[in-house]
């Protein structure tokens, strides 16, 4: 499958055309292998009256309720379905992600101190690029997108380059190590196993 | 309190457009009538409130520019579920018709393979759309086959898709680029940007509220602008209690010496 990348031959590229497709059909029955296994485990749990089991029923009833009302014609454009999914779904989670708020207004409060130099820098950039992200910012002062657009295009740029360039060079050497055999986690054996 | 009131009583903050927003603006005004476009808002619901603003209105200036937009996702098993039932009905379409402008070909599972099978044979890898109807019968279908077909790649999504659509799309293809994230990720994402892959980049919420401004249709994103600016000064205020009362406490421990 690397092969088509470097080289424009029709007969491999045609082959990994059709391993590609193939992943994807494979994949996708993970996905339903995936609810397969969380029913089983979620079972076992209501049967054996595990600690917690009553949040397997709510569990169980909620993702089987969604599924087979997806599975009503005319299918994912049911009512029903509809209401669960933008009623339910998107709104749940929506206030899960934003029980951040709280936890990063204690943490604005508990944490941002200029204890050490070090913090205080992180303070100081903090406060100008959360002011650059906020409508009001360039509004009352035009220093905040100034100082703020340096922070995001110079510092930050060349922290992220870096990261960028390492996890490249850590990815390609990872990937070395599988291809010599010297690194088989992946098959399920612990390093320094089998000679490697 | 400070995020709630000011949807009750908007205080009309100004919300001035960055050079960012612009970019992604201006790359897609510049798109001829006609131009297949793929849009993929690639994310979970639980962003939506973000990401969703976002993507409703660079939907709405696509429309409005008459491209063709295919609409796909290879990472998240709701995403295109999101397109079709909270952003799609809230975007102005009249005058347009599903399969002749735009259509919504559903969720490949894969990520990375998915993508490269959709780059390289569109018609091998999706056979039907998101409401199950054969590729055959949808007219738009017939004018792609790779990912060279597409003008542009619009992205709004979070994590390492960023990186991934590049690989798979821009790298090898060399389809125009512009995307949209969370505010936390723009810092991650920039790099990409100086370095001319992508062509723009939208910063959360905020760029959403600006890309209504530029697009003169006002919605989320602009009534959510006030309460982001003052979500932000309350952060930056507890930031000044919390040092207030530390350095206070170091003078008073220092004096007590």
């Amino acid at each position: 499958m690397l092969f088509p990348y470097y080289f424009g031959v029709p007969a491999i590229e045609k082959i990994s055309s059709n391993l590609q497709n193939w992943t994807v059909v494979l994949l996708a029955f993970a996905l339903a292998y995936g609810v397969l296994s969380m029913s089983i485990i979620h079972v076992r749990k209501i049967s054996e009256k595990k600690d917690g089991w009553q949040y397997s029923v709510a569990l169980l009833v909620s993702m089987f309720g969604i599924m087979i009302t997806g599975f009503i014609p005319p299918l994912l454009s049911h009512r029903t379905f509809q209401w669960i999914f933008n009623s339910m779904q998107v709104r749940l989670s929506v206030a899960v992600y934003a029980l951040l708020a709280p936890y990063i207004a204690s943490a604005a409060y508990r944490a941002f101190r200029a204890r050490s130099l070090d913090a205080m820098l992180m303070l100081v950039a903090a406060f100008f690029t959360m002011m650059m992200n906020a409508p009001i910012g360039g509004s009352l002062w035009q220093g905040f997108n100034v100082v703020g657009g340096w922070i995001y295009s110079t510092p930050n740029m060349a922290v992220q380059r870096g990261i960028l360039i390492g996890i490249a060079v850590g990815t390609v050497a990872q990937g070395l190590r599988i291809f010599a055999g010297f690194e088989r986690s992946h098959l399920g054996e612990e390093r320094g196993e089998g000679g490697g | 309190m400070s995020l709630m009131a000011p949807f009750l009583l908007p205080l009309g903050l100004p919300v001035p457009v960055t050079q960012s927003t612009r970019a992604v603006y201006d790359t897609i005004e510049s798109v001829p009538a006609g131009s297949k476009v793929l849009f993929c808002w690639d994310t979970t619901s639980g962003v939506y409130a973000e990401l969703g603003p976002q993507g409703i209105a660079v939907l709405q200036h696509l429309v409005s520019k008459s491209a063709k937009i295919y609409a796909v996702g290879f990472a998240n098993e709701e995403s295109q579920t999101l397109v079709e039932m909270q952003m799609r009905p809230k975007v102005d379409m009249s005058g347009k018709k599903y399969g002749e402008d735009y259509v919504n070909l559903g969720f490949y599972a894969g990520t990375e393979v998915s993508m490269a099978a959709f780059a390289s044979d569109v018609q091998k890898l999706v056979r039907k759309d998101y409401y199950g109807t054969p590729v055959e019968s949808i007219p738009m279908m017939k004018q792609v086959s790779t990912a060279r077909d597409f003008s542009l790649l619009v992205l709004i999504a979070g994590g390492e898709q960023m990186a991934t659509y590049l690989r798979q799309f821009h790298a090898p293809y060399k389809i125009k680029f512009v995307a949209g994230t969370q505010a936390v990720l723009y810092p991650t994402w920039l790099p990409y940007v100086s370095s001319g892959q992508v062509a723009g980049l939208l910063n959360g919420l905020v760029a959403a509220a600006e890309y209504e401004i530029l697009i003169r249709k006002f919605g989320v994103g602009v009534a959510s602008a006030d309460a982001l600016s003052m979500s932000h000064l309350l952060i930056v205020a507890f930031i000044a209690l919390g040092n207030m009362g530390y350095f206070y406490d170091r003078s008073r421990k220092g004096g007590a010496k």
